[in-house]
């Protein structure tokens, strides 16, 4: 059994499919905690930082693991470990953007933790349905 | 404060750049390599380059728009500071 790895246009659209999803699932998030359009720009940019370099570096392990029915079990520790690195840098870019205009540096990161638990939950759902050859997986068993 | 307000990107861009050279090498490796009997068609080195850049590039981007957000967040900080500070006008 053999799987193609992505070409460039794909992960291009991975990419892109990957931070419209983002932005659209952390947006609403963020505007529940009422951060004003200020706090909702910062989001925005502080996603063009980290989500980008969040899917480079999983889809470079994930290939340097070897994209298999194991590999993709593996991956998702992988991709806990780097959310929660996410968690942390996105936290850390809007204290520093938005200083006390954002709200106290608690309230921040009650944000970044919701705004990102949201978006790796349905984001992990979407790509297992979409992106994840699970006959693959099953087949394995 | 001035301090961490410079030292996060850098520490950000260092990291980067760690991650970055951490992972070129391997996988450059891995795609001379090929691999292994999963996969028969390697990653070609030219498209994890663009990917690289592409993502570098949105990376600065989103740096210097975080650093201009935080120049305004400071001014706006320094507005509303001299605003509770000014003393009320007298009674004409």
């Amino acid at each position: 059994m053999t799987i193609a790895p992505p070409p460039l246009a794909n992960l291009f659209a991975l990419f892109a499919f990957a931070l419209a999803t983002t932005l659209a699932l952390e947006l609403p998030t963020a505007a529940l905690f009422g951060v004003g359009k200020r706090g909702l720009g910062a989001v925005v940019l502080a996603n063009l930082v980290t989500n980008p370099l969040f899917n480079l570096v999983f889809v470079l392990i994930v290939f340097l693991l070897g994209l298999n029915a194991w590999t993709y079990l593996a991956s998702l520790p992988v991709a806990v470990v780097l959310e929660i690195a996410v968690v942390i840098a996105e936290w850390r870019l809007l204290v520093w953007a938005l200083r006390t205009t954002g709200g106290s540096s608690m309230k921040l990161l009650a944000m970044s933790v919701t705004m990102n638990l949201v978006s790796g939950l349905v984001g992990t759902l979407l790509v297992t349905v979409f992106f994840t050859p699970l006959a693959l997986v099953f087949r394995f068993f | 404060m001035r301090n961490q307000v410079t030292i996060w990107p850098a520490g950000l861009a260092a990291a980067t750049a760690a991650v970055g050279c951490g992972l070129v090498f391997p996988v450059s490796a891995v795609a001379d390599a090929g691999y292994g009997p999963l996969i028969d068609q390697p990653l070609a080195q030219v498209d994890v380059a663009v990917a690289s850049i592409l993502v570098a590039t949105l990376f600065a981007l989103g740096l210097l728009g975080l650093a201009h957000m935080a120049r305004t967040s400071r001014l706006l900080e320094k507005g509303e500071a001299a605003d509770n500070a000014a003393p009320e006008e007298p009674p004409l």
